[in-house]
């Protein structure tokens, strides 16, 4: 099968939809020896959609495992300018906000939907909403006449980024629509989408990277102290919820003073209110919390690993991978009863779900696993169960293949 | 439901030294004990039967239920569900094929194997005998019984490649299907091959699926390999087949026991190296073909059995010296004639230390025919060096791969499973391998764990110890989690930390202190069960959205009224007061309630009708209320009691024929202990060895006070001048000592007053001598000396009755009741914990909220609501903030239509009071 995926970002390129692209391509090409182009921007990431002065990587075409790679310039100036009126029409609820927040979110790619149409694809597949480039693939895909299926990632708490019109007017159109929860999947039939054309798939992990190590050793090869550790590892920003953690943890040292605090993921700026903050307490307690600010990918697994509670209450998650990768690790979660997380965690059968931003019952859930450590490696157990049987990439991208056939046959059916 | 039956020709057997199973093929399957007790326990039981089997109460549901697919899918097991039956493609046509098989002695064989390839689905097939130098009348046969077949006679037996060779050079088909004469064919065997080579415009040639003849559930191997140290090996060889192989898409080289050539791959890659005796013949062309571009293809849908070491296999004599200089002679120069000089050397130098460690020992056991294939095998090497070096440089020079890319393709691949020359399946690899392998959906789907919907998580909160001494409420919770484990998502919450651990049942801690800490398990809960003050201590749970299961088994505002007997009036009025309103609360709360006994029921229903818990809601929804509130009594453990000596022989007060008499649980102020021992010097007169022990004068949950009865009982026997002499007390036993000690009594009392409280309870204690069928004596007027009457086991005496007790005790004792009664039996039979639960498992299964329940929905999605404002331009201001200046302007026809029709409204109704005016 000639399958197109046009996608925000691919590898170098960090983020959930880029890996989720980059390993399913992968693996079509590795399993079934499809062929498989990415059109995607030379951006790291969003911010070089409305940032002229944002990296960029090589423009044009590039090979990577198999998979063809065409990397496209982005018009950032043209977002950049929108910026004062996409704010302003949002506040007010203008007509056509949405419009303008589309053209600020970007990416604007000149002649992405003609070279959509014209690449000789049995499928075109494109990933994520709220961006720009989805709307041109829809586009390329009409007018060459071929199967569109679109993967949303869609996050309805964020007001700005999916309360638009637009993209819900857009699903019913597509032959097939990939959604990453059930939650994701119910929320688009709600708004006008066909039972028929949702498919609900989500994302991977590779499960033999993680869990191969006890904690006492993932902990002394990361020059950790040794005491029951809870960790946050992901996207330091406070719509993830590191907030509610370190809120919660004061309340934690009261019930169990030997607890640690392991605090990993890139750099950004919301890092340091985070150091901040983290300063700010006693001498004892800022010497119990370890920080690993943009680690290497290959740490990744010895990080899982150290953990015995992995506390990860964002509030905005299309799906939330760092469930998965802990799960992987035979870790017990905490997540929060929020958007898609309740269709990942299972409460109380793979993990805990709290109220989002209630750092109360965030506390309560560590100290309970933290003092129930039987029932902790229980629920990590059954999790790590639950990505063995469901989400592995291979098995993730076998699952987009019968989506793309399904969508190929239907498009072949005669009328 | 899936159950299973052991086919009349699978048998034990006892020759190898280690438990195995003979299979239906009359091969072996090497098993261990714990595989094997589980494949006798499995026969004619279900899947759920064996689930619960006594001896695997410690392992993992999941490894059992492996267990059972394993041994099914091996053949060793018959499992009875739905059977699908195997659909045999329709006939197709297509290119010619050419099947050679090279035959010696081998009439036996192909009486097999011929039919076998004659039935294949694939036409047109031409099929070529080479006969290599038979003495036995295979030619003869071959002419008289199938004249279709092109039967070549080689007067002297050559080596197999030379064989080979010349049935191809007479084979016209487009592909060639090398066979042994030991093979039998599925029929679209070679279909299947022909796909797999069709698939790839690369392939040279298609290895097929060996299992092995005798035990077809195993693989004989799909492919082959060669690796630096010990023998080439068949891929995948010993294990079973789940079906994990059947995404095998590559393999390093085919065995030609069974492979398909493409005929133009075979013409590039040339004939088979007749330099070869026997043996790596097949390795050293598909790996030349791999040098040279070529891709060597798995068709793991080609079944075809071969008889690996004879129709019985396990031919575990090792290798004569024959084969042996044949094999080390093979290995040898499949590397210097294919490897490049890193490679060559390398595997040289591995093969050269493995023989000369192995001639050494050789030697050293006198064994010089092994000792001398090794050198044989070295120096032929050495003698054809002179014919090797040209063939290797003319492959060399066409090469087109490196060795690097070529054993890329082994690292991955599954190694050996053999014991001796036996497929083996164990518990271990049982746990280590094969579940995983399930778990993670690499086999076909197994029946096994066939999941249909997501089991509903219910917890089940405690209000007392669960451990290894526990009183009835533990008792009671935690073999109620076990009964319900199978069906549900099962949590434990208990109040203290245990020692307990029990496979497949989460135990977790709660704090009572901190309530936060129930909370948080009720949030993660589809359904939790709580009972008593528990609505007091935790008041979030008037606020759950959670459904409630109340369990009223306990009348404890009953109850009360005697714990606190000797209070003041007032502070007894007082705790009265709150008892009924935490019951009232209760009522209120609950979706569903259970209780211990119909009489209960009527209680219940009672206290449920004053809360207006009974009302046209509930009553619509199920007229009977059982839907509402159900017995979910006490039962008994599925397992027989242990029997392990705890007094008898241990105490220097008990010998094996003391008559023991038990009160089996604590001794609380509400009970009538003192009966009993004032009774008791009339016992010793007619039984002086008899022995009276109660076992519990304190609760195991050290917060509650120790009961007054509990002392008035110790001096009253110190009194009588009987304690520590014919009379023993124990604060609490462990749940497993409690067990033996059942097990060794000979009668188990319990007495009481006749009060309100008794008529509504029921004693645990009595439910365990029930199970350890024990006869009872107990007191009249509660619901389980009803049941003691009804089943025949024990004696029913008037309360605070002296006579009547010392006089049923020496009865008892003087005629014991068998334990084979039927009474027990009948009792097991109603009481088991399984049948007991099942009306909270159906509630749990299929109920929801109660139909009263109006409290708000499920906390699900976030929805947006609009915020509340006064007047119209603050409903307009919210429209156009929730909804978008559009829609807010899309709103203001609708709007003015609706203010029109409500003008019109309010005129009509002004109207029609003005025209009666």
């Amino acid at each position: 099968m000639r399958i197109l995926h046009v996608t925000q970002g691919y590898y170098p390129a960090i983020g959930g939809t880029e890996l989720l692209i980059q390993r399913v391509s992968e693996e079509l090409v590795a399993q079934f020896g499809d062929e498989v182009t990415v059109f995607t921007t030379d951006c790291y990431n969003g911010e070089g959609f409305h940032n002229p002065g944002a990296p960029r990587m090589t423009r044009g075409w590039e090979e990577r495992d198999g998979v063809r790679i065409q990397r496209f310039p982005v018009l950032s100036r043209v977002s950049s300018l929108v910026w004062f009126p996409q704010v302003v029409a949002y506040r007010l609820n203008l007509p056509l906000n949405q419009y303008l927040r589309a053209l600020y979110g970007g990416p604007v790619i000149p002649g992405l939907a003609k070279a959509i149409r014209r690449f000789p694809a049995d499928v075109v597949s494109a990933s994520s909403f709220p961006l720009l480039h989805m709307f041109a693939a829809a586009r390329g895909a009409r007018q060459s006449d071929r199967p569109l299926v679109l993967h949303g990632g869609l996050h309805p708490e964020d007001d700005w980024g999916f309360q638009r019109p637009m993209i819900y007017r857009m699903i019913p159109r597509a032959s097939r629509y990939i959604a990453n929860t059930s939650y994701e999947a119910q929320y688009v039939l709600e708004r006008g989408a066909s039972e028929q054309r949702v498919r609900t798939i989500g994302v991977g992990v590779d499960p033999d990277s993680y869990g191969r190590t006890s904690a006492a050793e993932a902990k002394r090869r990361l020059g950790v102290d040794p005491g029951p550790t809870v960790g946050f590892i992901g996207q330091i920003g406070g719509h993830k919820g590191v907030d509610t953690l370190l809120r919660a943890m004061p309340r934690v040292w009261i019930e169990i003073p030997e607890a640690r605090l392991l605090i990993a993921g890139s750099r950004t700026d919301y890092a340091i209110r985070i150091d901040r903050w983290i300063d700010s307490w006693p001498e004892h307690h800022q010497q119990q919390t370890t920080r690993r600010y943009s680690f290497p990918q290959g740490e990744k697994p010895w990080l899982f690993g150290s953990l015995d509670v992995f506390a990860y209450p964002s509030g905005f998650e299309s799906f939330g991978i760092a469930y998965l990768e802990a799960w992987a690790s035979g870790k017990p979660v905490i997540g929060c009863r929020r958007g898609a997380v309740p269709s990942v965690i299972e409460a109380g059968r793979d993990g805990l779900l709290i109220d989002y931003q209630d750092e109360d019952m965030l506390a309560e859930a560590i100290i309970m696993l933290l003092k129930n450590p039987d029932w902790a490696c229980d629920l990590g157990e059954a999790g790590k169960r639950k990505v063995l049987m469901h989400f592995t990439w291979p098995k993730v991208a076998s699952r987009f293949r019968e989506v793309y056939q399904e969508a190929l046959r239907e498009r072949n059916r005669p009328e | 439901m899936i159950s299973y039956s052991i086919p009349s020709d699978v048998r034990e057997d006892d020759e190898l030294g280690r438990p195995a199973l003979v299979t239906s093929q009359g091969g072996k399957v090497a098993v261990d004990q714990a595989l094997l007790e589980l494949w006798r326990y499995a026969d004619g039981r279900s899947l759920e039967a064996c689930l619960a089997a006594p001896d695997l109460e410690a392992q993992p549901a999941d490894t059992i239920r492996a267990a059972l697919a394993c041994l099914a899918q091996a053949g060793l097991l018959r499992r009875h569900d739905k059977v699908l039956s195997r659909k045999i493609p329709d006939p197709t046509r297509g290119d010619l094929v050419s099947a050679v098989i090279v035959a010696h002695n081998g009439k036996g064989w192909l009486e097999e194997c011929i039919p076998s390839l004659l039935a294949q689905t694939h036409s047109p097939l031409e099929v070529i005998v080479v006969d290599n130098g038979s003495s036995d009348d295979t030619m003869q046969w071959l002419r008289r019984d199938y004249p279709q077949v092109n039967a070549l006679r080689l007067a002297k037996t050559q080596s197999l490649a030379a064989a080979i060779n010349q049935g191809i050079s007479n084979a016209e088909g487009v592909y060639i299907l090398l066979l042994n004469q030991d093979v039998r064919l599925e029929p679209d065997a070679l279909a299947h091959m022909l796909d797999a080579a069709k698939a790839s415009v690369t392939c040279a040639a298609v290895a097929a699926k060996l299992k092995l003849w005798w035990a077809p559930s195993f693989l004989n191997g799909l492919g082959n390999r060669v690796d630096s140290t010990s023998w080439g090996s068949d891929v995948g060889i010993g294990h079973l087949d789940l079906g994990q192989f059947a995404s095998m898409r590559e393999v390093p080289s085919a065995c030609f026991a069974a492979a398909l050539i493409v005929r133009s791959a075979w013409e590039e890659v040339g004939p088979v190296d007749e330099g070869f005796p026997m043996y790596y013949e097949d390795s050293e062309w598909c790996y030349r073909a791999r040098l040279l571009g070529y891709s060597i293809a798995a068709a793991p849908h080609a079944v075809v059995y071969h008889a690996f070491g004879g129709r019985e296999g396990g031919d575990d004599k090792g290798l004569t010296p024959f084969k042996l200089r044949n094999v080390a002679y093979g290995r040898l120069r499949f590397a210097v004639k294919l490897l490049q000089p890193r490679f060559a050397a390398r595997f040289l130098w591995n093969y050269l230390n493995e023989d000369v460690r192995n001639l050494i020992v050789a030697v050293a056991k006198r064994d010089l025919g092994i000792g001398r294939a090794y050198v044989h095998a070295w120096l032929k090497l050495i003698r054809d060096l002179p014919d090797i070096i040209p063939q290797r440089r003319g492959l060399q020079a066409r090469r087109v791969r490196p060795e690097t890319e070529v054993y890329e393709l082994q690292n991955q691949l599954p190694g050996r499973r053999l014991w001796r020359s036996y497929p083996e399946l164990t518990w271990s690899r049982v746990q280590s391998e094969y579940l995983s392998l399930i778990l993670s959906q690499r086999t076909s789907a197994m029946p096994e764990f066939a999941v249909s919907e997501r089991r509903p998580h219910f917890l089940i909160v405690s209000n007392d110890v669960v451990d290894t001494k526990m009183a009835g409420p533990g008792v009671r919770y935690l073999e109620m989690a076990r009964a319900l484990k199978e069906e549900l998502e099962v949590t434990l919450a208990i109040p203290s930390a245990t020692s307990l651990q029990l496979p497949g049942l989460r135990m977790v801690q709660y704090w009572e202190d901190r309530p936060e800490s129930l909370k948080l398990l009720v949030e993660n809960a589809d359904i939790a069960l709580i009972s008593g003050y528990m609505v007091e201590k935790f008041p979030f749970l008037e606020e759950t959205k959670r459904r409630l299961v109340v369990d009223l088994y306990d009348p404890f505002f009953l109850e009360n009224l005697h714990y606190y007997a000797t209070e003041p009036t007032d502070t007894q009025d007082n705790l009265n007061r709150h008892a009924v309103e935490v019951t009232n609360r209760l009522a209120m709360l609950g979706d569903y309630f259970i209780c211990g006994s119909e009489r209960q029921r009527d209680f219940w229903l009672g206290v449920l009708g004053a809360n207006r818990r009974i009302n046209p809601s509930t009553f619509g929804d199920d007229a009977s209320l059982r839907s509402l509130i159900d017995v979910v009594g006490i039962g008994f453990p599925k397992r027989e009691p242990k029997r392990t000596p705890f007094l008898r022989g241990i105490h220097p007060a008990f010998t094996d024929k003391t008559p023991i008499v038990l009160w089996g649980g604590g001794i609380w102020n509400w009970l009538d202990p003192l009966t009993l021992v004032e009774a008791w010097p009339k016992v010793l007169e007619q039984y002086s060895q008899a022995r009276l022990v109660f076992l519990g004068t304190r609760h195991p949950n050290p917060s509650v006070p120790e009961h007054e009865m509990a002392a008035k009982t110790v001096a009253l026997a110190e009194e009588i001048s009987e304690k520590d002499e014919t009379v023993f007390f124990y604060e609490w036993l462990p749940y497993e000592e409690r067990e033996s000690l059942l097990t060794e009594a000979n009668v188990g009392v319990t007495l009481h007053p006749v009060h309100i409280e008794t008529r509504f309870s029921i004693r645990t204690r009595v439910m365990d001598y029930f199970w350890a069928r024990l006869p009872v004596l107990i007191t009249s007027g509660d619901v389980v000396s009803e049941w003691v009457s009804e089943y025949a086991v024990g004696k029913v005496v008037p309360p605070h009755d002296t006579s009547a007790v010392a006089e049923a005790l020496c009865e008892m004792l003087e005629s014991p009741l068998a334990s084979s009664e039927p009474g027990f039996d009948a009792l097991r039979e109603t009481f088991n914990w399984q049948r007991v639960v099942r009306p909270l498992l159906e509630y749990c299964l299929h109920g929801q909220h109660a139909p009263d329940w109006d409290r708000p929905g499920e906390l699900g999605a976030v929805r947006l609501e609009y915020p509340e404002r006064s007047g119209t331009i603050g409903r307009v201001m919210a429209v156009w903030r929730a909804e978008g200046f559009i829609h807010m302007l899309l709103r203001i026809p609708s709007h003015l239509r609706w203010r029109l029709r409500h003008w019109y409204h309010r005129l009509r109704r002004n109207r029609i009071p003005q025209r009666r005016l």
